[in-house]
């Protein structure tokens, strides 16, 4: 088998909300060029896991460690994490008043570069990224996720993502609030984005998505912890049977 | 009582506005101090605003403004003492003697001013500049009298520059009264990029005609004091007026700011967007009256006041007023105060952006609905103001 070297790495990572532990010994490991589906109920701790791997404070890391490509992200704040890679699509992206997507983009590239993307640099830029994810162009005059439907919102999560080309993305259960036209158009750029130099985690509730992203791999999570991993298989297994099974095993 | 130096007496200014001048010089010094339990003067002391008799005249000698119009062919910006000369321009028929007793002094005493007179159905496509230059370390009284006639149409934008200073003596003491007739259309925008601590009296009032429209967008942004009483009077049938104001106040900086929207006539609309972003000491104070008269039935009046606090040490204090006088109206009020919200700064964090540049991203944006309506060129001071003021480190629990 070929040597793939690990690009993030999550090592018996305990997580607490409001003194509530949400994430209780979890390992995991994405190999360069791996598309990882991370399935499991409501409240197995999916979405706390995304908020954690991406920092936010209000999801204690108490024990463990992250580590993407080399670089020990513990206890780093979201901006730097993002620096050195991580990407986390949100399932649910705030509104932010009074700031316009095309501020927005210009801010986040030039925090990638540590310099202003010259203008016409970045007009060229957008105008193809928005065009492969069929945007409209008055789009980018909107302020962000203001008004928003559930597509508009994760097209622009996807939209960020493209600009920013990250090493590790994290989708959290991007397939929710999508009719199946906008669902193809999100896997196509999913599938656009990875390449053999990344790695995704694609978290999902239901098979939908896998349909059209197709992952080398598939973990479940329940109760804060990895309780099966295995090949795509375990979808069709899923889908079939649910989780309750995966649960009489865990208890 | 002695009264121990005279008002202002011009020979050439016709009788009656001699006597109003005399009236407002009585009022000044007689009239009693304003009441600390109105809700005009809860947030500021009259004493800040108060100077003896005896030290106006050398005070006024060390204050000085500059009008300036960038204006197209056939607009010509008079000086209102110019004004009062040749033509019956009604100068304090907005804010006349007995309005209050830092307002009289204004009326009493003051001697370059800037008037306005746009004609009947004039609509003129390019914002009218006018630019207002404070300096030196003594008082400055400013008056404007704007008058757009009937069905005549134009945007103003007035920046303020400059700095009074003289260790808190510098004082700027400003009367504008604006007359929209009929059917008319004024788009009004006041920018202050007054630097340092420069202490402000502002009060204005607009009448406001039947269908008449009034935009009044203001920004200030600084560390001076300001103590404004802004006002807009609904008189004819239909008329409309919106207030947007955008303040950033860091230092010491210090804005009391009272509205007052009276609906007199039938059918008549108003609407308030106060955004006030605050950072290290600075307080701001709002209180906002709307008043719907008898004759007033069918208008609407909203109101909206929301405070970004940026740090632990500043204040923020919002009161809203309703006095309702008829039936059949509709009025809303709303108030926020509170810090910027944790779950968007993850949100741009997230995206590599770091946390002052994620701070100003959103003060930015916050103040956006407001500065929205600024035309470009006069909007980058602003925006520069906003993008330089914003410390890294403010005191804003760090937790990200």
């Amino acid at each position: 088998m070929e040597y793939r070297r690990s690009l993030l790495e999550v090592r018996d990572l305990h997580v607490e909300v409001e003194g509530k532990e949400v994430i209780r010994g979890l390992d995991l490991v994405l190999h360069r060029g791996e598309k990882l589906a991370l399935m499991g109920p409501n409240g197995s701790g999916k979405s706390s896991l995304s908020m954690a791997l991406m920092g936010h404070p209000g999801y204690k890391i108490k024990r463990g460690a992250i580590v993407l490509d080399g670089n020990d992200i513990t206890g780093l704040s979201p901006d730097r994490r993002a620096k050195v890679g991580l990407f986390l699509a949100m399932q649910n992206p705030v509104v932010v008043q009074g700031l316009s997507v095309t501020n927005f983009l210009r801010a986040i590239l030039k925090a990638k570069r540590g310099e202003e993307v010259p203008i016409r640099e970045f007009r060229e830029m957008l105008v193809k990224a928005m065009g492969l994810l069929e945007m409209e162009r008055s789009f980018a005059a909107r302020y962000v996720n203001d008004g928003f439907s559930g597509g508009e919102k994760k097209k622009l999560e996807l939209l960020q993502m493209t600009l920013l080309n990250p090493k590790v993305a994290v989708v959290d259960e991007i397939d929710s609030g999508l009719d199946v036209d906008a669902l193809k158009i999100v896997a196509e750029g999913i599938n656009r984005v990875a390449s053999e130099e990344s790695a995704f985690l694609l978290i999902t509730h239901y098979r939908r998505i896998l349909d059209y992203i197709r992952p080398d791999g598939v973990a479940v999570l329940m109760e804060g912890r990895i309780v099966a991993s295995g090949g795509p298989e375990l979808i069709n297994q899923i889908d079939r049977q649910g989780y309750d099974w995966l649960a009489v095993k865990t208890a | 009582m002695n009264v121990p130096t005279p008002p202002l007496e011009l020979a050439q200014e016709p009788e009656e506005l001699k006597n109003i001048r005399r009236k407002a010089w009585n009022v000044y010094t007689q009239a009693p101090f304003p009441d600390r339990a109105s809700t005009l003067w809860r947030f500021s002391s009259p004493e800040a605003f108060w100077i003896i008799p005896e030290n106006i005249s050398s005070m006024l000698e060390r204050g000085k403004i500059t009008y300036k119009l960038e204006a197209p062919n056939g607009l010509l910006l008079s000086d209102l003492q110019q004004a009062v000369s040749d033509e019956s321009v009604p100068v304090g028929a907005l804010v006349g003697p007995e309005f209050g007793k830092f307002e009289a002094l204004n009326l009493a005493l003051w001697e370059r001013g800037a008037y306005l007179r746009i004609p009947e159905r004039a609509k003129i496509d390019q914002p009218v500049v006018l630019r207002k230059h404070v300096s030196g370390e003594g008082l400055v009284l400013d008056r404007s009298l704007i008058h757009v006639a009937r069905e005549a149409s134009l945007t103003i934008v007035e920046v303020l520059e400059g700095e009074l200073t003289g260790n808190g003596n510098g004082y700027l003491n400003a009367v504008k009264e604006v007359l929209v007739e009929e059917g008319a259309a004024l788009t009004l925008v006041e920018i202050d990029l007054t630097r340092g601590t420069t202490r402000a009296f502002v009060t204005a009032r607009h009448s406001i005609g039947s269908n008449a429209e009034l935009k009044w967008v203001l920004a200030r942004f600084g560390e001076g004091v300001l103590k404004a009483n802004l006002g807009a009077c609904l008189s004819g049938q239909g008329a409309k007026s919106e207030i947007s104001g955008a303040v950033f106040g860091f230092g010491q900086g210090k804005s009391d700011i009272h509205t007052f929207h009276d609906h007199v006539e039938k059918r008549t609309f108003s609407n308030i967007v106060l955004r006030v972003v605050l950072q290290d000491r600075a307080r701001s104070a709002y209180t906002g009256l709307i008043r719907i008269g008898t004759n007033a039935s069918y208008s609407e009046a909203f109101q909206e006041n929301q405070n970004l606090l940026l740090s632990g040490d500043v204040r923020a204090e919002s009161i809203p007023e309703l006095e309702i006088l008829t039936d059949e109206v509709q009025c809303k009020h709303g108030v926020t105060v509170g810090p910027v919200e944790e779950e968007l700064l993850f949100y741009l964090m997230s995206r590599g952006v770091p946390r002052e540049d994620a701070v100003r991203l959103l003060v930015a944006g916050f103040l956006e609905p407001v500065l929205g309506h600024i035309p470009g060129d006069f909007r980058e001071p602003l925006d520069g103001r906003v993008a330089h003021s914003i410390k890294p480190a403010t005191e804003v629990e760090n937790v990200l």
